[in-house]
């Protein structure tokens, strides 16, 4: 508790910088990816992260120098150049895209891997923590760290609120956005741009590997949420926002815990959290769709076996039954058939008489004859139009019951002439 | 001796690699490959710690089940969540990942396997694991033959008998996935199977050469042999040779700057696919200019 | 008009396939009698591939089944012949005509076992049918389209079954492949195969097919030509939509309602 107040307070600079950094990054990369996201390129951060390493080798290597702007123009050169190159070889030969962007990230890698271990084994003073492009070191952040992030957080956002619709159109319908004479390869430049930038820099922090979850992971989380891009480039920053703070908190608590993989593990958790409970696409969602319309069937084909009974015999559509007359005349495991008779009554669908006896109300049998309505007047749908024998539609129609709403049972009626029997010469009920 | 043993692991791990990546670039699934190379980390730290050495074999076994696991969650991701295949793969090996990163740092002690190994290995370091010794008289006298060696042998000749008894089923399963379901075979079956095989493959060769040189294995020699033939046999032997060649050259390259063995390795592994790229005299971009020109 | 025929070969009952969430079949239900050449005809998107591949397996069922000579696919795979669209493979792959050929004959060698010479005869021979022997160490990329299909016709001639289901054999292909592919079918009819063909071209269908199935999303027609290939069924078949299948369709969609009560709810 102590630990976690003194956290928030952030009166620690070294946690400041820490959690300000991240916090930075991670909206950086959520807005960012949710465009290489939608453009299903979001492996292309993963090569892009991989590249890196050889330009800040090469630009120490030329420059002799630590100066962080000066690795960062030589870590945009080869990851704009990975882009180029996996491009080309996909283009220009029979190797597909993502053979090319496997072969370019590891090559490039060793590539980088090889600069560094030879300035390593070459004894230059001056190169100890440049092995924090490997892994990234989120806690060794300072303050002029905390100001690029910021300057490439500002510059970012100005792009994205500037060309806005023009990424839409990128991503969502890149042929339309052609058509009506966008600038696409500029425009794509453009996005790239932002991608490598964000890349070369929040590296550092994260490292390599885990660099291509900042940029993936937001972004398909938020999808769960939001059919609306704007929406989802929002959610993205929050989560990259969140996981960073809680990252860092981890790694305060804990000794000798990273903060950036606990940055992508917290992101991936929340990922995995909105795949169950997002509302309409999570999992909990369907489940709770699916157990209603589970429901809705039971209630539907109890009042419709109400109506069936009194139809078939003594015409009492009112007349209470008996759980054994019910389960006679149709199969129903007994205790789904008394749940849904205690959920009817409930409804005020059914009223309980006597001992465990039960007829419809006004209501009830008004829905139980729209069933059989609704059953009927899709048997007639079938065998009309879709020239179905008439042997053949039940089954479909013992679904259909269900699905049909009052529109589409207009609709239904009015196409077929408001018919008096179906195929089997029973009355539709009116 | 030691450049020799040397040669030998990175060409055996080549070989295992670039016979299984033939399959992974034909089959379009290059980028499951990197996935799986860094999700088995995890099992990997797992099987140190429980076993305390670093080359228990049943448990590096058990360590590919990771590699497996990840498949299975891109599968479960792409298929029940609807995600797309591109995102699923990125979100789940990263988070693997990151989990096999955490166990590094935490638990760095016990498993002797600092980071840096994670990701370009400790190829240097096979001949002094010795596992036999063998007197073979004459001017070389004892040999002393690394553990590396034996597991990566082993690995190989698994390898190779899988590819030489399930030739047809594998063939048709990447090439007509459709066809292969409709005459009765089961696309999925062979799917976990070759997907089993790369995670023990990545597993095993993780502890010498990395993650990344394990991609780089996986996927350069067979996309450079892919551009030389039109033929599968001959692609999976080009490949092999082109990654013997790439661990030879790797080598001296390596010697040669002082830097990073399994680096410099793919290094080699890239230039050779630039090589192929241009000048294959049937798939190259010069080559193809050429016919060009002639034809008109 | 859906003709029903006694010991039919092909038997399908009350099929619906749901796709990607959507209705793409809807209750066909229909007998197919040996030794037709049937062409399976309909706009887009009306489930004609669909209808093939729910035959093999290929795509999960929401409902019905289907018999090939009485009994369900796995008993008699070895009978049964599928050609798959061409764009549906990569030609790119390092294989050649022959290669692709021989695995027509996986299932007779077994799995596990070296092909044979016989195989490799029974292959040759069948690239001969599709007059493609001259290519048969060509890689399969530099063929033209109608080299590729004739080499998947080839394949599953080397099955040596007696249904054959085709995806659209006739798509994008030179004059000379698609007289060459009519000749062999006519030629497989008379040895008393049964064929059916997804179809787009309805000018040459006539010709071409004696036993047609109408599709659009729901089954217009089946019977033989004559009775089935009329002015007014093809209108129905190509013209209006089926505007209240496509909201139920819809309505299924969004409230992932399941298509028959007992069934696992939808994908």
């Amino acid at each position: 508790m102590e630990n976690l107040i003194e956290f928030l307070s952030l009166s620690d600079p070294n946690v400041r910088y820490v959690v300000l950094g991240m916090v930075l990054l991670g909206i950086c990369s959520g807005v960012v990816g949710s465009f290489t996201f939608l453009r299903k390129r979001a492996l292309l951060g993963d090569a892009i992260a991989h590249s890196v390493l050889p330009g800040v080798c090469l630009a120490f290597m030329i420059g002799g120098t630590k100066n962080p702007l000066f690795l960062l123009v030589g870590a945009t050169i080869t990851g704009w150049l990975s882009l180029i190159v996996i491009d080309f070889i996909s283009n220009r030969s029979r190797i597909k895209p993502d053979a090319a962007i496997g072969l370019v990230l590891s090559v490039f890698f060793g590539v980088g891997i090889l600069l560094l271990t030879s300035i390593q084994g070459s004894g230059n003073a001056a190169q100890s923590g440049l092995d924090k492009f490997l892994f990234g070191k989120a806690a060794s952040l300072i303050g002029s760290d905390v100001w690029v992030f910021g300057i490439l957080c500002a510059v970012m956002t100005l792009v994205v609120i500037l060309f806005f619709k023009e990424f839409k159109l990128l991503s969502f319908d890149p042929d339309f956005a052609h058509s009506i004479g966008l600038p696409i390869r500029l425009l794509e430049i453009v996005l790239a741009t932002i991608t490598v930038l964000t890349v070369a820099v929040g590296i550092q922090a994260v490292g390599v590997v885990l660099m291509s979850a900042m940029l993936i992971t937001p972004a398909a989380a938020a999808r769960y949420w939001t059919d609306k891009l704007f929406k989802m480039v929002i959610l993205a920053a929050i989560f990259g926002a969140i996981s960073g703070i809680l990252g860092a908190y981890v790694s305060y608590t804990e000794t000798a815990m990273p903060t950036g993989p606990w940055v992508i593990v917290v992101l991936s958790l929340i990922a995995f959290f909105s795949m169950l409970v997002a509302p309409k696409r999570g999992v909990w969602a369907q489940y709770v769709i699916q157990k209603r319309n589970q429901n809705k069937i039971h209630q539907e084909n109890v009042l419709k076996l109400f109506y069936h009974i009194a139809e078939k015999g003594d015409q009492q559509f009112r007349a209470a039954r008996s759980l054994d007359e019910l389960l006679s005349r149709r199969e129903f495991p007994t205790s789904i058939l008394k749940r849904t008779l205690t959920a009817l009554t409930k409804k005020e669908l059914l009223d309980k008489v006597g001992n465990n006896q039960w007829k419809l109300t006004d209501e009830g049998e008004e829905r139980g004859k729209r069933v059989v309505r609704l059953h009927r007047l899709w048997e007639v749908y079938l065998t009309k139009y879709l020239r179905i024998a008439p042997d053949h539609v039940h089954d479909d129609a013992e679904a259909m019951e269900h699905v049909i709403t009052p529109e589409l049972e207009a609709e239904l009626d009015k196409l077929l002439d408001y018919p008096a029997t179906d195929p089997h010469d029973s009355k539709i009920p009116r | 001796m030691d450049a020799f043993w040397i040669i030998l692991t990175g060409s055996l791990v080549a070989s295992s690699c670039a016979l299984l990546g033939c399959y992974l670039v034909l089959r379009k699934m290059a980028m499951v490959g990197d996935a799986i190379s860094h999700a088995v980390l995890p099992g990997i730290f797992l099987a140190y710690m429980l076993a305390g050495t670093r080359s228990s074999v049943p448990l590096l076994i058990g360590a590919a089940v990771f590699g497996v696991l990840c498949t299975f969650l891109i599968e479960l991701l792409t298929k029940r969540m609807r995600m797309q295949n591109d995102a699923a793969i990125g979100l789940t090996f990263t988070f693997l990942f990151a989990i096999g990163v955490i166990l590094a740092t935490r638990f760095a002690s016990y498993a002797h396997l600092d980071q840096d190994c994670i990701l370009y290995g400790e190829i240097a370091y096979v001949p002094f694991d010795v596992g036999w010794t063998l007197d073979i008289g004459g001017a070389i006298g004892v040999l002393e033959i690394p553990v590396a060696i034996g597991i990566l042998s082993a690995l190989l000749v698994g390898v190779i008998a899988l590819i030489w008894w399930a030739y047809k089923p594998l063939f048709i399963t990447t090439f007509d996935p459709a066809y292969a379901a409709a005459i009765g075979i089961s696309t999925t079956f062979w799917h976990y199977v070759l997907m089993g095989t790369v995670s023990l493959t990545t597993v095993l060769s993780f502890e010498s050469v990395g993650a990344i040189l394990v991609v780089a294995f996986l996927i350069g020699p067979a996309a450079t042999a892919y551009l030389l033939t039109d033929r599968l046999p001959v692609m999976l032997i080009l490949a092999v040779l082109i990654g013997i060649l790439s661990a030879i050259l790797g080598y001296w390259l390596a010697v040669w700057i002082n830097g990073s063995i399994a680096g410099a390795m793919a290094t080699v592994v890239g230039g050779l696919f630039g090589l192929a790229l241009f000048f294959s005299p049937s798939y190259g971009i010069i080559g193809k200019h050429w016919r060009k020109a002639e034809l008109s | 008009m859906i003709v029903n025929v006694p010991n039919p070969v092909i038997e399908v009952h009350d099929l619906t396939v749901i796709y990607n969430r959507k209705p793409a079949l809807w209750d066909a239900d229909f007998t197919i009698p040996k030794g037709k050449l049937v062409g399976i005809v309909g706009p887009n998107g009306a489930g004609k591939s669909t209808l093939i591949k729910a035959i093999m397996g290929l795509v999960p069922l929401s409902s019905g089944h289907a018999e090939l000579f009485g009994k369900p696919l796995d008993e008699v795979r070895q009978k049964v012949s599928y050609v798959p669209q061409r764009e549906s493979v990569d030609w790119d792959f390092p294989a050649s005509a022959l290669d692709v050929v021989l695995m027509g004959r996986y299932r007779h060698t077994g799995l596990f076992r070296r092909i044979s010479k016989k195989d490799r005869n029974i292959a040759f021979e069948c690239l001969k049918k599709v007059r493609m022997e001259a290519f048969a160490n060509r890689q399969i990329a530099q063929l033209s389209g109608g080299q590729q299909q004739r080499v998947f016709l080839a394949r599953a001639l080397a099955q040596q079954a007696d249904i054959y289901l085709m995806d659209e054999p006739f798509a994008g292909i030179d004059a000379t492949t698609e007289s060459a592919i009519v000749d062999l079918l006519f030629e497989m009819r008379s040895e008393g195969k049964t064929i059916m063909v997804v179809h787009h071209d309805l000018e040459s269908a006539y010709e071409y097919f004696d036993w047609f199935v109408l599709l659009n999303t729901r089954l217009v027609a089946c019977g033989p030509k004559e009775e089935v290939f009329t002015q007014d069924l093809l209108v129905e078949t190509y013209g209006g939509k089926m505007n209240v299948l496509a909201k139920i369709g819809e309505l299924i969609r969004e409230n992932t309602f399941p298509v028959r009560e007992d069934n696992s709810p939808l994908r």
